[in-house]
């Protein structure tokens, strides 16, 4: 089993929308009427391509919009594309293949595949049914997935009287019953608290390193593409604009970190030039900025020297502001 | 071949059956909700029952059928339409599943979707309806004077007959239920489904015009699902009318899954 | 007010929408009434009278009766209530200065208001090529007479629904409530059978009852059956009136354990 031969390969991947514009207003809906309204073509997804190795955990970023759920879709074998190729672990998603399907699963964040009324364990037996999971595989990965999860107590609550957090780690166990080799999560953190978020990305984190499950994981929350993910593909209008590992980006586009000096007095602009290159002068506080090597170096120095200093502040601009960045200006 | 093909029929009976129970046990979770539901329906097919008698209290008979023979057609209108509410619920988990996007989450199951959204909802309260059609067929045949090995003897192709009726009734549904991926909102077709069906509590043989009769005999058919079998007990066995039952179910069975298909292939072409 | 006659608009809008439910709607009776056709045609077969009605009047009271079915209905309101309540978008009725049961009745007004344009139009054609076949009634006044008491009836029926749609209050899910409703109603009411060819018993329990006023009665009065006594606009509208009263102390208790249990 060659490592190096990527488990999911996407070439070429196009998608587009038919749209039909609803305008408001009693005259327009009479005229829709008569004359249907006319049809335009949204571009979901244009030329994308990415290889993923087995056992990488992949963040997909992008704005709402961008096209993460809808390539998520095609590699799932929900959606067809227009024109492109996919493959995962040697299948063509949309082509329903029985072997794929027990293979690999999806976890879609707004929309539920738990019953309403029932206790989650109803659920999860119907799953064990349709992917034919045997009686001693099913009884230990409901012992393992609820111990990882601290899921007991929910397995005879009826979901309906769930929190969004318990709903999730159900949906969750629901969804890797049956030992997925890959796994898509589309936004598995909506709207959870921060404690269900972190609960969440902690087993994530976990699973991924032990059964080395390859996981594609869309998010809004770049709290969760940071802390589960290496490597990350921001997309944008349908386009990849960023493939890569997250400290790479890091390192290529917030070069530089800043230390805040607050001081008790004065001190001539000219002495505090020796230390580095300041981007902000104030009475009683300097900002100096240097790229990330040389921050612990000059961070010494500073509180080496004889200036009064009272307090000190190292900042960096937040993966979050780069993103934003990226997004407005383009790389 | 055969070994695997028998295989994956029981591992579909499986699946189906696991959630239809599930199905079950959360409607009748709203207890109160749940008895006054067989209530209703039980109550629905009374009111079918008193309309037969009071237009029978006028006339002795309606297009050859008598009091009793009609009420062998109703019964078998409610035995089958029981049935498929209670088995499918009518197919209106498709609309729901679509609307909602539940729809997705079952394409990536490794077992058909079809089987999947024929079985998602089951509304229990309508086996009343079926108990209640065993009951007004019991009471039809009982006074038809008919000869015990007669009743027996047909009672097997009577089965044959209502296996063949739900049989279409389920394509019929499914056939009207599939447009729900091009309408907006879904009501309509159960409304559709639902008057045409009850067409069937009649006779066919109300339709004096041949071509109208011929209508609801063949391409909509809804005269194999209580006239026909109803014939069986009122006439005599039919050859030919069995053979007709499984042609036109075999037929309406095939049809609707290919425009079942079609539909999906395009929900999956044009996309969320 | 002007709030109101938005809704009212907005409802409207709706309607046109989604005017394919419309149309279905409209088919279904069509084909319900062509079934019913046959089967007194084929149920009359030598007989000239069923009860006091002869073939065209069991006929024409069919179509009126589903003429008033598909203008005056107003059953969808109880599903709407009940989802408002369930689903929680029923919140912000506590909070606006919004009355809940005009809100609702101007709501159903609007789509009402559509689906009758549409149906009226229908029943208009249907009549000018079929209904001089059925002897319709001459004097335009008892047309007029037809349609107050239409609407009379179409208030008696709103509040039944509204009423079983608060339910919702106290029973959560009430499927079972509306069908069971809705079944008997549409017996007594006439809409089933011609009330007069039902046993005289239950005739005259349902005398105490407002559910004839909605079909039975408009219908008599038009096809002449029954002469317009001022009693038949009267009672009715003490029924409407002890409903509305009704209602709103239904709503004041519902409001009280929604607040007080949330659903």
């Amino acid at each position: 089993m060659r490592d190096n031969k990527p488990i999911i390969e996407v070439k070429n991947l196009k998608k587009s929308f038919k749209h039909s514009k609803r305008e408001a207003g009693l005259r327009n809906t009479l005229k829709n009427i008569f004359h249907p309204a006319k049809k335009t073509k949204k571009f979901a997804v244009r030329d994308i391509a990415f290889k993923i190795r087995k056992g990488e955990f992949v963040g997909f970023l992008g704005p709402n919009g961008a096209g993460k759920t809808t390539t998520l879709k095609m590699l799932s074998g929900i959606t067809y594309p227009d024109s492109g190729f996919v493959s995962v672990m040697g299948f063509t998603p949309w082509e329903k293949n029985i072997e794929y399907q027990k293979r690999f699963s999806m976890v879609m964040g707004q929309k539920s595949q738990l019953w309403w009324d029932l206790p989650a364990m109803e659920s999860f037996l119907l799953n064990k049914a349709i992917y034919e999971i045997s009686n001693e595989d099913f009884n230990a990965r409901i012992k393992e997935l609820t111990e990882l999860l601290e899921a007991k107590n929910l397995l005879d609550k009826q979901v309906r009287q769930m929190s969004l957090g318990e709903r999730m780690k159900c949906e969750i166990i629901a969804s890797i019953l049956h030992n997925p080799e890959v796994l898509f999560l589309d936004e598995p953190t909506i709207g959870l608290d921060v404690v269900a978020q972190k609960n969440i990305r902690d087993f994530l984190r976990q699973y991924n390193e032990q059964k080395k499950t390859t996981i594609i994981l869309t998010s809004h929350y770049m709290g969760d593409i940071l802390k589960l993910c290496k490597r990350i593909i921001i997309i944008d209008k349908g386009k990849i604009i960023y493939d890569g590992l997250i400290s790479k980006l890091i390192e290529k586009y917030a070069p530089n970190k800043t230390i805040t000096v607050y001081l008790d007095q004065e001190v001539e602009r000219k002495k505090l030039e020796n230390f580095g290159r300041i981007i902000q002068f104030d009475e009683a506080k300097v900002v100096f900025e240097v790229p990330r090597k040389k921050i612990k170096k000059l961070a010494a120095d500073l509180l080496s020297s004889d200036l009064p200093i009272k307090d000190i502040d190292i900042a960096e601009p937040g993966i979050e502001s780069i993103i934003r960045n990226i997004f407005k200006s383009g790389l | 071949m055969k070994a695997s093909a028998f295989r994956k029929f029981w591992h579909y009976f499986k699946v189906f059956f696991v959630i239809k129970k599930l199905g079950f046990t959360g409607r009748a979770s709203y207890r109160l909700n749940f008895l006054l539901l067989i209530f209703a329906v039980s109550f629905q097919m009374i009111l079918s029952v008193i309309f037969v008698r009071t237009v029978f209290s006028f006339v002795k008979e309606i297009a050859g059928w008598s009091y009793f023979e009609s009420l062998l057609v109703l019964a078998s209108y409610m035995i089958v339409e029981g049935a498929v509410w209670m088995l499918f619920g009518q197919m209106g988990a498709i609309k729901d599943l679509i609307r909602r996007g539940g729809l997705d989450s079952l394409l990536i199951k490794p077992v058909d979707a079809q089987l999947l959204v024929s079985a998602w909802r089951g509304d229990l309260e309508d086996v009343s309806r079926v108990f209640s059609g065993l009951a007004v067929l019991i009471y039809a045949i009982s006074n038809l004077n008919l000869p015990l090995e007669f009743i027996l003897f047909n009672s097997v192709f009577y089965f044959l007959f209502i296996l063949n009726a739900v049989a279409i009734a389920y394509s019929f549904a499914l056939f009207l239920q599939t447009m729900s991926f091009w309408l907006i909102k879904g009501h309509s077709l159960t409304m559709i489904q639902d008057s045409i069906l009850s067409v069937s509590k009649f006779p066919t043989d109300i339709f004096f015009n041949k071509i109208v009769r011929f209508v609801f005999t063949f391409a909509v058919p809804i005269a194999f699902i209580s006239t026909v079998p109803a014939k069986i007990f009122s006439e005599g066995f039919n050859f030919i009318f069995l053979l007709e039952s499984f042609a036109v179910a075999g037929l309406f069975f095939w049809l609707s899954r290919k425009f079942w298909l079609f539909a999906l292939r395009k929900y999956q072409s044009v996309g969320g | 007010m002007r709030k109101y006659f938005l809704i009212f608009k907005n409802a409207i809008r709706e309607g046109m929408i989604y005017r394919i439910d419309t149309l279905t709607f409209l088919f279904s009776e069509i084909l319900i009434f062509f079934s019913l056709f046959y089967l007194w045609s084929s149920a009359y077969g030598e007989s000239v009278t069923i009860g006091n009605y002869s073939l065209k009047e069991m006929l024409f009271y069919y179509l009126a009766a589903h003429f008033i079915l598909l203008t005056a209905k107003n059953n969808e309101i109880t599903w709407m209530i009940g989802e408002e309540i369930r689903m929680g978008s029923f919140n912000i009725f506590l909070v606006q200065p919004l009355d809940y049961s005009k809100y609702i009745l101007f709501y159903i007004l609007g789509k009402s208001f559509f689906n009758t344009l549409i149906f009226t139009s229908a029943f208009c054609v249907i009549f000018i090529f079929f209904g001089q076949y059925l002897d319709p009634p001459n004097e335009i006044s008892r047309y007029i007479y037809f349609i107050i008491s239409v609407g009379l009836g179409f208030f008696i029926h709103f509040f039944f629904n509204y009423i079983i749609g608060l339910s919702t209050f106290w029973l959560g899910m009430i499927q079972g409530i509306i069908f069971s409703f809705w079944s008997t109603s549409s017996l007594l009411e006439g809409s089933i059978v011609p009330l007069d060819l039902l046993p005289d018993f239950l005739q005259r329990i349902n005398d105490f009852l407002p559910f004839k006023y909605t079909v039975f009665v408009p219908i008599s009065i038009l096809n002449g059956k029954i002469d317009p006594d001022l009693a038949l606009f009267l009672i009715p509208v003490f029924w409407i009136l002890f409903l509305f009263f009704l209602s709103k102390f239904i709503f004041k208790k519902g409001i009280k354990r929604y607040e007080g249990f949330g659903i």
